[in-house]
């Protein structure tokens, strides 16, 4: 615990964050990469076709992952805004926001594979299927911290409004989830979850995992570049910022 | 008007309370308002002063707890007992540039209101308050129907009528005439004759006994 | 801080918040009117026949009722952030938390209680089954009660923001789904002569949520709007 409380308290320090980041990404980029491709290769190309679906379940190795980590990537934003707030870490907040877009741009992904994979699963693009309402939903709710924090023009302020408005939302996730459930089971009439309902075979499970795990670095190392930016921009008044632009 | 004529103060004396800031910071994007500002109020009345955007407003906020440096530390103290923030927000009564008068609200209930969260007052005193300071021709006026120094001795009587001891006045002086600086005057002699203390920025010194008046220049 | 402190905070700011509303009747009017506008776009916007307006009845008194009492709560805090009452408030020593409570509940008196009376109306223009109202008008009590917390933060948070009243709704609404959903189903079983009361339960549920909670939130996003 206490070697972790160094840890952290080390981090905090922005230019300690950004050295050690700069580091830490080729340590997660690389098998990112490698993970993906030997991921792609198994699930374009060895894995067989579904015998309902065909070719297109292929679609499943974007989308699931990147629905996964939309969620992950509002909880963790929430929790770093929760720290920022707490600890007033201005950190916290830099990592926050660097989160936010890139969680915007994988519910959108998800958003669309989706779509992509209901033209041929449901005859058509867009049905109110459970999880592609709620991803919609997270959706708005990414788009409206990034908003928010943009409206500001002081970014202390802007980041500690947006955390709120992150700490408010985790607190709904769960609640919209489960209701938008619950109201499709309601109304349950094209939405056939495929996936989910038949067992999945390890010749997909095993390239999923993969993926998964690929995506989950490719985030990471993303994160903490972005975070090295918000960094840069909030510190740019500071000396060790000059004197790294004029290095 | 004499300092024993303003009766709407209370009677006892108050609380010896005092502030002094240390390495205070402040950016507002990439306009640096201080750096390293530190002070320490040994007299009743700081003064500041400075050019227009010199930070005038963003310190007086700092000092009430109402704006976040990012650097330093604003401390409060009662006989040197360090206040905490929940304890210095009774003592401490702020008039911004803003007069807080809500516009549909006659100046009688506005006073009722703005004095209203720091104790309980009735209707009468309200009434006493506003003829003593000639303000009692406007209590039944709606506040929008007030002129910009109307306003200003309203939100000032507002302070007055709190009772705490430390006033934050910012540009205390706007839009009065010859008549309504004097009467300002009047009320922070008065405060500090009881012992409290006064926080205000205006360009030009209070015309107070200076061995009163600390103060303190912003240059932008 | 004690009880008293606690009362007066609280007596202080609705009775400030009524006089001021009281004398603006526009602000009681102008949520109901636009509630009565919106409704009547439905059916001119589609096949006004009793049977299809008795389709759509629950989701468009909801959704009107929905956009109306967010209109209203949109500027919760705008004057009060203009004239500067704000800073006082959050200068004050009694709990800022309690002071927006206060405020919420004379805002909620005067334009959402109102929506909630005049529901049944629209319902019965848009030929919902009667014995539908009751559930409709207990739902859109819960449910405006909820909107009024949630909305509150909103407001708060961009209240500093010129022309932040679009922001507000895109950041309030989503927040709102989970209501809209149960309430408009309470509506519809209840319309269909089927018994509402477990999604009624749930609503409670969620609506205790944001009143108890949301007040704290809606004190922190005046802070830093203030700031």
């Amino acid at each position: 615990m206490n070697a972790f409380m160094t840890w952290f308290y080390q981090m905090s320090s922005p230019p300690h964050f950004y050295r050690w980041a700069g580091r830490a990404i080729p340590w997660f980029m690389w098998p990112a990469l490698i993970l993906s491709a030997v991921a792609a290769y198994l699930g374009l190309v060895r894995s067989p076709e579904d015998y309902q679906m065909g070719h297109t379940v292929r679609i499943m190795y974007v989308h699931v992952p990147s629905a996964w980590l939309s969620m992950w990537c509002y909880t963790s934003m929430a929790v770093a805004s929760a720290i920022g707030w707490i600890w007033r870490m201005k950190l916290a907040h830099a990592v926050a926001a660097a989160i936010a877009p890139a969680g915007a741009a994988l519910t959108f992904l998800a958003l669309v594979t989706g779509a992509i994979w209901g033209k041929p699963t449901w005859g058509t693009y867009w049905v109110w299927d459970a999880r592609l309402t709620s991803e919609l939903v997270l959706l708005f709710l990414f788009m409206g911290v990034v908003l928010l924090r943009n409206a500001f023009e002081d970014r202390a302020q802007g980041d500690r409004a947006a955390a709120i408005l992150a700490i408010v939302g985790v607190v709904n996730v769960p609640i919209i989830h489960y209701s938008v459930n619950w109201w499709n089971t309601l109304h349950q009439s094209a939405s056939v979850s495929v996936a989910g309902k038949s067992g999945i075979d390890s010749s997909m499970l095993m390239p999923l995992l993969l993926m998964v795990l690929g995506f989950t670095l490719y985030l990471v190392a993303l994160i903490l570049m972005r975070t090295r930016n918000e960094v840069l921009l909030r510190e740019s008044r500071k000396r060790w910022v000059q004197e790294l632009v004029q290095s | 008007m004499s300092i024993d004529s303003v009766s709407t103060l209370p009677q006892n004396t108050y609380p010896n309370v005092r502030v002094s800031a240390t390495g205070l910071e402040l950016w507002r994007g990439d306009r640096c308002l201080f750096n390293d500002l530190s002070f320490t109020l040994n007299l009743p009345v700081l003064h500041v002063c400075g050019a227009n955007g010199s930070g005038k407003t963003t310190l007086l906020k700092v000092l009430c707890g109402l704006t976040i440096t990012e650097r330093g530390n604003v401390t409060w103290t009662h006989d040197k007992r360090i206040l905490t923030t929940g304890e210095v927000r009774g003592q401490l009564a702020y008039t911004g540039h803003q007069e807080a008068l809500n516009p549909a609200l006659t100046v009688a209930e506005n006073l009722q209101w703005g004095a209203g969260l720091y104790r309980e007052l009735s209707n009468d005193e309200i009434q006493q308050a506003t003829e003593e300071h000639q303000l009692d021709s406007l209590t039944s006026l709606l506040a929008c129907s007030l002129s910009a120094g109307q306003k200003r001795r309203v939100a000032l009587l507002r302070s007055v009528l709190s009772h705490v001891p430390v006033w934050v006045w910012d540009e205390p002086y706007a839009n009065l005439d010859a008549a309504g600086v004097e009467w300002v005057n009047a009320l922070i002699e008065a405060h500090v004759a009881r012992g409290g203390c006064l926080i205000l920025s205006a360009h030009q010194k209070p015309a107070i006994n200076p061995e009163q008046v600390q103060t303190l220049g912003l240059t932008s | 801080m004690n009880e008293l402190s606690y009362r007066r905070a609280f007596s202080l700011q609705l009775r400030k918040e009524l006089t001021q509303l009281g004398r603006r009747y526009g602000s009681v009017l102008t949520p109901l009117l636009f509630f009565a506008v919106v409704v009547a776009l439905f059916p001119l916007s589609t096949d006004p026949s009793p049977q299809r307006l008795a389709t759509i009845a629950s989701s468009a008194v909801w959704v009107a009722a929905l956009l109306a009492a967010m209109l209203a709560q949109q500027t919760l805090f705008r004057g009060d952030f203009e004239d500067g009452s704000l800073q006082l408030m959050a200068l004050s020593a009694l709990p800022l938390w309690l002071q927006v409570i206060a405020k919420q509940m004379a805002h909620w008196l005067v334009s959402g209680l109102p929506l909630v009376l005049l529901s049944p109306l629209a319902a019965y223009s848009l030929n919902m089954a009667p014995q539908g109202y009751t559930t409709l008008m207990v739902s859109l009590l819960l449910g405006s009660l909820s909107l009024s917390s949630l909305g509150a933060i909103g407001a708060a948070l961009t209240v500093s923001i010129r022309q932040g009243g679009l922001l507000f709704a895109v950041l309030v609404l989503p927040l709102m789904v989970p209501v809209l959903i149960l309430g408009t189903q309470a509506t519809e079983l209840a319309s269909k002569g089927d018994n509402a009361a477990g999604l009624l339960n749930m609503l409670v549920a969620i609506c205790l949520l944001s009143v108890t909670l949301s007040p704290f939130a809606t004190a922190a996003a005046i802070r830093v709007s203030l700031d």
